[in-house]
């Protein structure tokens, strides 16, 4: 890429962030607290009363959803937001005030928001890197960027200042529990097959090329790139340096859609669910993945914070997100230093676990107004 | 410990700089890049820190996703679509891995920023900014842009600053080896010549890859 366009990527980066920087409308909290009427020392945000956050505990369950990120991977946005929820006691104090309460929606959103910056951050940061490194599908990033715009307006819009934390943990809940299902299904044999054939198939074919002692051959010029053979609403058929692949063109818009809803409404950067989503529905190879999901990720977060905290007026305590961060930069060392003793299957374990206790309470919780595991 | 001990911590290294002219607008300025700066460097220095502390697993990571994306070009180039398939996915996997390792190793750069923002609150929590047709902004809607700005350019002065440039070298030798492949490696030599004669001349929009993946941040 050129340095001019460069320098322009970067121009228009900070006049997007000019948009999602946090504007001095403290009315919603203002309003949320004249409502209220709470009293005592200044807390949370500064409201009286509120909780008086230790950001030393706030710093160690950090290490530990540091320690998830380099070892497992995408459940650590997840046990950010367990510590915003349960661990600050958030999540208690939001739901304190009663469902109907402004106070009690401005820290649920809050919270997302809050889980957002948390993750959102790093994952665009690390994004934009690939995307300087690796390549864009135009086409494709343009209908993921379509569909994570639509995603992460439409879901601050509709939902900031209307979800209550009871409503919010119940789809948080039910989000992780099927996050536990889908880690479960990957260590049973079904879903092991899949994984064991692939394992399979590429040692054979590193053992043919070695045997050949080349590296899979040439294609002519006219083979290469992508050559579109069909294309309709719900059919794109091309061949890739003479390979044939297909998908629906209609995937991407939909799933961009879904994921940067999910994203912003669970206060999530995205990147997790986008990653598998390009490589196993859009069947990309792995180079134009980075590429493709740094724009969606980047423009999904940028856009749904904005839309939480200059839209909404949603607060954030940032010393405790500072906290956090470097708490993640601890656990981010001590991770791959101490994963190694843990067998990977024992640790899926440990996540399945985890991920299932966790989804109970908080479906329970946010449904049934009382949790079906302890503590109840 | 409360929020409220740091910023008041922070308060005589950062505000200095606010009170270097009497003009309060350019004091400001000279202030916010100052915060930027200071929030870059230490970020920057602590990125590396992280990098070189698990120099290992990172080469290791990254070699993991660089050889399986290698052997599926290889297998793209033999038209041998199961093994395409099976390299790619678990390419991917090992892209997955390196990528939310990635997520932490950012991370440590950005820790300092929530609390020079947090710092500007509560210094300037109670000014009143205010900006042509939106009104009324926090500190946070003007120092986010310069951090933004100041951060680029530092990433564009890296190669010349002294222990920044060798951070960067260092970076480079623990994760060579096998250089990832591009698609047009596939091509024959003398179909590559005049690919890249035709993209030089700029007659043919590239298709495929322009340039290799660079480990560290930005």
């Amino acid at each position: 890429m050129l340095r001019s366009k460069k320098t322009l990527l970067m121009l228009a980066l900070v006049a997007a962030v000019c948009l999602m920087a946090q504007p001095a409308l403290a009315d919603r909290l203002a309003d949320a607290i004249a409502e209220a009427k709470p009293t005592g020392e200044p807390g949370y945000m500064g409201i009286p009363g509120g909780p008086q956050l230790n950001i030393i505990i706030g710093f160690l369950w950090a290490i530990w959803v540091g320690w998830i990120f380099s070892t497992v991977g995408a459940f650590g946005g997840i046990m950010a937001g367990v510590g915003h929820i349960t661990i600050y006691g958030l999540g208690d104090y939001a739901s304190s005030f009663g469902k109907g309460s402004k106070m009690n929606k401005v820290v649920t959103d809050s919270i997302r928001v809050s889980n957002q910056w948390l993750v959102g951050c790093s994952a665009a940061l690390s994004s934009f890197n690939y995307y300087k490194a690796g390549r864009l599908v135009l086409p494709l990033g343009i209908a993921l960027a379509i569909g994570s715009v639509a995603g992460s307006w439409l879901v601050p819009w509709l939902t900031a200042g209307k979800i209550s934390l009871k409503a919010y943990l119940g789809y948080f809940g039910l989000f992780v529990l099927f996050l536990g299902c889908y880690l479960f299904y990957q260590t049973t044999p079904k879903g092991q097959a899949g994984k064991q054939a692939a394992k399979k198939a590429a040692e054979a074919f590193q053992k043919s090329v070695k045997e050949q002692q080349h590296g899979g051959g040439t294609v002519d010029m006219a083979e290469m790139g992508v050559k579109v053979q069909k294309f309709t609403p719900t059919i794109c058929e091309f061949t890739f340096f003479g390979v044939e692949f297909k998908f629906n063109p209609l995937i991407p818009v939909v799933g961009g859609f879904c994921i940067a809803a999910l994203a912003s409404f669970l206060g999530v950067g995205g990147g997790f669910l986008l990653v598998p989503f390009l490589t196993s529905v859009a069947g990309l190879p792995m180079y134009l993945v980075a590429g493709t999901s740094a724009l969606a990720v980047l423009i999904g977060m940028v856009n749904s914070i904005a839309s939480y905290m200059l839209l909404k007026q949603t607060p954030v305590a940032w010393g405790l997100i500072g906290a956090e961060l470097v708490g993640i930069v601890i656990g981010s060392i001590v991770g791959p230093k101490t994963s190694k003793f843990i067998p990977d299957k024992v640790l899926k374990y440990i996540f399945i676990v985890l991920a299932v206790y966790v989804g109970l309470r908080y479906t329970t919780k946010g449904f049934l107004g009382y949790s079906i595991v302890p503590p109840f | 410990m409360t929020g409220q001990i740091v910023y008041e911590f922070l308060d005589p290294w950062m505000i200095w700089a606010f009170r270097t002219t009497g003009n309060a607008y350019v004091g400001f300025t000279i202030g916010l890049i100052w915060v930027s700066l200071v929030a870059t460097v230490i970020g920057e220095l602590c990125m590396a820190g992280v990098y070189f502390t698990n120099k290992k697993h990172f080469r290791t990571i990254n070699r993991d996703m660089v050889d399986h994306h290698n052997l599926s070009v290889k297998a793209l180039g033999a038209k041998n679509k199961t093994a395409w398939k099976a390299c790619n996915s678990i390419a991917n996997d090992a892209f997955g891995k390196n990528f939310f390792a990635r997520i932490a190793l950012f991370a440590s750069s950005l820790w300092v920023v929530p609390f020079g923002i947090g710092w500007l609150f509560y210094r300037f929590g109670h000014v009143d900014f205010t900006v042509p047709y939106l009104g009324l902004v926090g500190p946070a809607f003007l120092f986010i842009p310069v951090y933004i700005l100041v951060r680029y350019l530092f990433s564009l002065a890296k190669p010349w600053l002294p222990v920044f440039k060798t951070i960067r070298q260092k970076v480079k030798d623990n994760e060579a080896g096998d250089e990832m492949l591009e698609f047009t490696d596939l091509l024959s030599e003398e179909d590559r010549k005049e690919y890249m004669r035709k993209k030089e001349r700029g007659r043919h929009k590239p298709g495929l890859i322009e340039s290799k993946p660079v480990p560290e941040g930005s």
